[in-house]
């Protein structure tokens, strides 16, 4: 078996035991790992594909950087933390682009949903997904962090405690309000709630 | 109308994560109330729409740095990575804060990772001890760092730097108020050292106040013997400035807590232009409470 499938299949604890010793290509399999999660997660917290792209390749490279003095932690967990961190960086240091979330900066259209589906049912999921990319950018920023990571990545409430540095119960008590603050933008959208258009 | 108590179970449920007996009578509530059922039927679509987003991709291949996986900066390194020619040091303003026992000992921190920039290696920590003063348990006037002009001449500021500390107290989780965007982790996985300011954008001359805290189950007090206020690299105001800011001294494990209040204020450059940016580094050595001398860099825009 050559040796990058051996590596490619090791478990995360295995790889960052193999980085630790400086092996630069037990690194590369936790990109392939994460890096769309991660990529998710970056686009729901900025709205800017460009800017999401720009927090995945910062937080690869901070981690190339201290991913082996990592003890304790798992390493998804702490993946995303250093996200977490560059998405507030990243997208705080820069002005707002105006950019059609939907496309990249070679209009290639990234998040679309199920290619299978009809033009009007695929416009219908394009609504959905404006509306809740609205709803969640309207978000108080640590709420958006909570459901995003909660509802999108599906992270544990461990994982997001680890991931946060907050307590379990702080935890909790975000995911709450932010699904409620989430569930209270999305109210007059017919296009989550169709049965608010029709009462019209 | 929805009960508060009910609703407050709504996200709870939605992720299974009520008691067999909670749910029960949750369900017996919400079939006898229209109102609750309602909210969390509306509560359920939006989550589920929200969950429903597929995966996106990563757009193009991620670049890794040169080399094989290591720290990329240790803070013995730190004032070299600073560069020579954009160190400006102000005089600090420091006021008084807490002084436990013992605080005037811990307050001479060795210089001795710093020595290799030191320009007047005999400085005084006596002149930074003096300020503080006050009575265990309070922060009684913060420490404030003000930056001149960038045409202030550069005093020998290492010195200054080694003998000043950042002390953070304590792992309740109050240290920092909720809703502080601008919040940055030093994680060695064992500890987490953490800094935080209410906000990202500071208008030229106004106050950052920065709070911090620990979690670690062992460490109740971490003592960080530098944190530096540095400017941005494109310096838009006519220099970038390398400011050591000055801090709370360190104090006995336990014997201050912070709970809920800055550990340091730091003043914007009133020389600075909208757009640049300043980081606020606080060393982290090894040994207090991390497994590793590092350190943590929290960032401040000028608007």
């Amino acid at each position: 078996m050559p040796i990058c499938a051996y590596v490619g299949e090791m478990d995360d604890e295995a790889l960052l035991d193999r980085c630790r010793r400086g092996d630069r290509d037990a690194f590369t399999p936790l990109v392939h790992r994460y890096q769309d999660e991660l990529y998710t997660m970056a686009l729901r917290l900025t709205g800017n594909p460009a800017d999401a792209a720009d927090v995945v390749q910062e937080t690869f490279t901070r981690a190339f950087r201290s991913l082996p003095r990592l003890r304790g932690a798992t390493v998804r967990a702490w993946l995303f933390r250093v996200a977490v961190n560059c998405s507030h960086d990243i997208h705080r240091q820069r002005s707002r682009r105006p950019a059609d979330p939907l496309e990249d900066a070679e209009g290639r259209v990234l998040d679309l949903p199920d290619p299978g589906l009809g033009p009007e049912a695929t416009a219908i999921q394009r609504e959905r997904a404006d509306a809740v990319r609205v709803a969640l950018l309207a978000l108080p920023h640590d709420f958006r962090v909570a459901v995003v990571l909660r509802d999108v990545n599906q992270l544990s409430y461990e994982e997001m405690a680890e991931a946060l540095s907050v307590p379990l119960g702080t935890v909790k008590s975000r995911i709450s309000r932010a699904r409620g603050l989430l569930a209270a933008a999305l109210r007059q959208s017919s296009a989550i709630f169709p049965r608010a258009e029709e009462a019209w | 109308m929805v009960s508060g108590h009910v609703e407050a179970l709504f996200s709870a449920a939605y992720d299974g994560e009520l008691s067999p007996d909670a749910r029960g009578a949750f369900d017996r509530h919400l079939a006898e109330c229209s109102g609750c059922a309602a909210a969390f039927a509306e509560l359920t679509t939006a989550v589920d729409a929200l969950r429903e987003q597929p995966t996106a991709r990563m757009p193009h291949p991620v670049r890794l740095p040169e080399g094989s996986p290591v720290p990329e900066r240790r803070w013995f390194g730190l004032p070299a990575l600073l560069p020579r020619g954009r160190r400006l040091v102000a005089g600090l303003t420091a006021a008084g804060v807490v002084a436990a026992a013992g605080v005037a000992a811990a307050l001479v921190i060795s210089g001795g990772s710093l020595a290799r920039d030191t320009t007047q290696s005999a400085a005084s920590s006596g002149s930074l001890a003096g300020p503080y003063s006050g009575s265990a348990g309070n922060v009684s006037v913060l420490p404030q760092v003000s930056v001149p002009s960038a045409n202030s001449a550069p005093p020998a500021h290492s010195a200054l730097c080694a003998s000043q500390t950042l002390g953070i107290s304590a792992t309740s989780a109050d240290q920092i108020p909720d809703g502080f965007n601008n919040r940055v982790t030093q994680d060695d996985g064992i500890t987490d050292v953490i800094l935080a300011a209410p906000s990202f954008d500071y208008t030229p001359g106004e106050t950052v106040d920065v709070y911090a805290r620990i979690i670690d189950d062992a460490t109740e007090a971490v003592s960080l013997p530098c944190t530096l206020l540095v400017g941005p690299e494109a310096a838009g105001s006519g220099a970038a400035l390398t400011v050591p800011a000055t801090a709370a001294p360190a104090t006995p494990a336990g014997a201050l807590t912070y709970g809920g209040q800055p550990v340091l204020e730091v003043v914007v450059p009133g020389a600075a232009v909208a757009g640049e940016t300043y980081q606020i580094v606080a060393e982290v050595p090894a040994g207090a409470g991390q497994t590793q001398a590092t350190e943590v860099t929290l960032s401040i825009q000028v608007t």
